[in-house]
């Protein structure tokens, strides 16, 4: 079977920083796979370039088999359409640190935006999603309120809603428990493990909770310096790493007890 | 001299109808100023090198010559391109031209003022390009540039005298005509500046209004 994500030499620079620096990297339809490592390392950038937010400046860049900014045209390799985009971009969803919610519109119409103007769903189905989703997790009562009114801990659950009701075959989050109160960060993370233990959909997760990493997804890929140091599964990665690094790097957040 | 109250309250409706105009140049030249700005707006942002680039010149343009010589501009060289607009239309149209290039930045600073995750969240969701700024950008941009649109507004009901320059019968020539007629100038243009500054005042109470209403909006 093809993998859903398929990178092959990527590198990306802004001006003069060389963020990633050659990524290999596939994940298989219906894989959980965390992304941890430093600060700086290219975490976000990675996962921007699968949201197709940017684009590589070098090397393959696949979700689902296709090249989101190249097309085949004439039996030749062409930048790619508007259309084209939309279409690869289709298949990604992804929650970000901040939220992102847009601030002028109730929680149930962040939800529905997308499912009418970009699925063009009816009204009323678009509305029985989006409200099927808010109560999925856990905010059926929040439907009428605005962004401002509610907790981190809630707007983060109105965008994860949001992501999954455009039904997207790979979700990324891109540390999406940094900006909440600790207290707030346990039922987002419960959530997240839900979502992976149903299986279907392929989840890429930047996080810091290494435990969280450990039990929750298949596969642990640690990042630094813009290249993948160790790519593994979380028992390898975090009890018995081939490198250096990754053993420094996760002693230094575990605390070296194991 | 002294202020002839009775002869004031006779010249009065001329010069309310003369307000009329005024008012009228004034709506009508704001409507033009600002659909034509937030195209100019966008036009900048636009990513085709040459539009963004001849709309910055075009701004630049407008805002750097005086209204004055846009006026006599359109008035004397519209016609010869086959235009034929009557002297309040060129009027409207004028005002709404040089307003529009100043309307157009104070779009853009809403639109600098809009975080960059809003625009990825609308990609990550999958939006068009026309709905991203339609739908997230413009109705989070517009609210807090109201006030700075508002001032425009009232800067350019003050220059509606300018377009007596062509033979636009507004407020201030018709009170300049009354005097001349009677040799009386002190009533018709007492009361020129009394209607201003009260239209003025009403105008800028209705942008604050409006300003309170879209923070209720906004804070929802
Ligand atoms: N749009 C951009 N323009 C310029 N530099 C950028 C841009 N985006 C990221 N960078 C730089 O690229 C480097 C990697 O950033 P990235 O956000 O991918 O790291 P990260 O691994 O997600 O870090 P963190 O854990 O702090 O979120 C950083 O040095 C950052 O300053
Ligand atoms: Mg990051």
């Amino acid at each position: 079977m093809n993998p859903i994500i398929r990178l092959r030499g990527v590198h990306k620079a802004y001006g003069e920083l060389a963020v990633l620096r050659g990524i290999d990297l596939e994940v298989p339809a219906g894989q959980t796979v965390s992304v941890i490592g430093p600060s700086g390392s290219g975490k976000s950038t990675l996962l921007r370039l699968l949201m197709t937010l940017d684009r590589p400046d070098q090397g393959v860049l696949e979700i689902d088999g296709e090249s989101p900014w190249t097309m085949e045209k004439n039996g030749s390799q062409q930048p790619a359409d508007e259309r084209h985009l939309r279409q690869v971009r289709g298949k990604v969803g992804m929650v970000f640190q901040h939220f992102n919610l847009f601030p002028h519109m109730s929680a149930l119409h962040n939800v529905m935006e997308a499912l009418l103007r970009v699925l063009r769903l009816p009204r009323t189905e678009a509305e029985a999603r989006a409200r099927e989703r808010l109560s999925a997790v856990g905010l059926a009562d929040k439907a009428d309120a605005y962004p401002a009114h509610l907790s981190g801990g809630q707007k983060q659950r109105v965008a994860i809603a949001r992501a999954l009701a455009m039904q997207p075959k790979v979700m990324l989050f891109d540390e999406i428990t940094s900006a909440l109160d600790p207290e707030l960060v346990g039922g987002i993370l419960a959530l997240l493990h839900e979502m992976s233990s149903k299986r279907t959909m392929t989840m890429v997760i930047v996080t810091h909770h290494m435990r969280f990493a450990e039990s929750c997804s298949d596969r642990v890929v640690f990042f630094d310096e813009g290249v993948i140091v160790e790519d593994g599964a979380p028992k390898a990665i975090f009890h018995e790493p081939r490198h250096e690094r990754t053993r420094r790097f996760v002693d230094a957040i575990l605390g070296p007890e194991a | 001299m002294i202020f002839d109250w009775q002869f004031a309250w006779d010249t009065l409706p001329k010069l309310m109808a003369a307000l009329k105009v005024t008012v009228a140049a004034t709506v009508l030249g704001m409507a033009v100023a600002l659909a034509l700005g937030l195209a100019l707006a966008l036009a900048r942002r636009s990513r085709l090198q040459w539009l963004s680039w001849s709309t910055a010149g075009f701004i630049e343009f407008v805002r750097s010559t005086p209204l004055l010589v846009q006026i006599y501009f359109l008035f004397y060289i519209l016609p010869g391109l086959g235009i034929e607009l009557s002297a309040f239309a060129t009027g409207v149209v004028a005002l709404g031209l040089h307003y529009a290039a100043y309307c157009s930045e104070v779009y853009r600073a809403g639109f600098d003022g809009i975080p960059r995750g809003q625009w990825e969240a609308a990609s990550a969701l999958n939006l068009s390009r026309y709905h991203t700024i339609g739908r997230i950008i413009i109705p989070q941009a517009i609210p807090p540039v109201v006030p700075a649109l508002g001032n425009y507004l009232v800067a350019m009901f003050k220059d509606t005298p300018m377009l007596s320059a062509i033979t636009v019968l507004e407020l201030l020539q018709t009170g300049k005509v009354v005097g001349a007629e009677t040799f009386r100038y002190l009533e018709p243009l007492t009361l020129v500046g009394a209607l201003f500054l009260v239209l003025s005042l009403i105008s800028a109470a209705g942008i604050r209004g409006l300003e309170r209403r879209l923070q209720k909006w906004v804070a929802q």
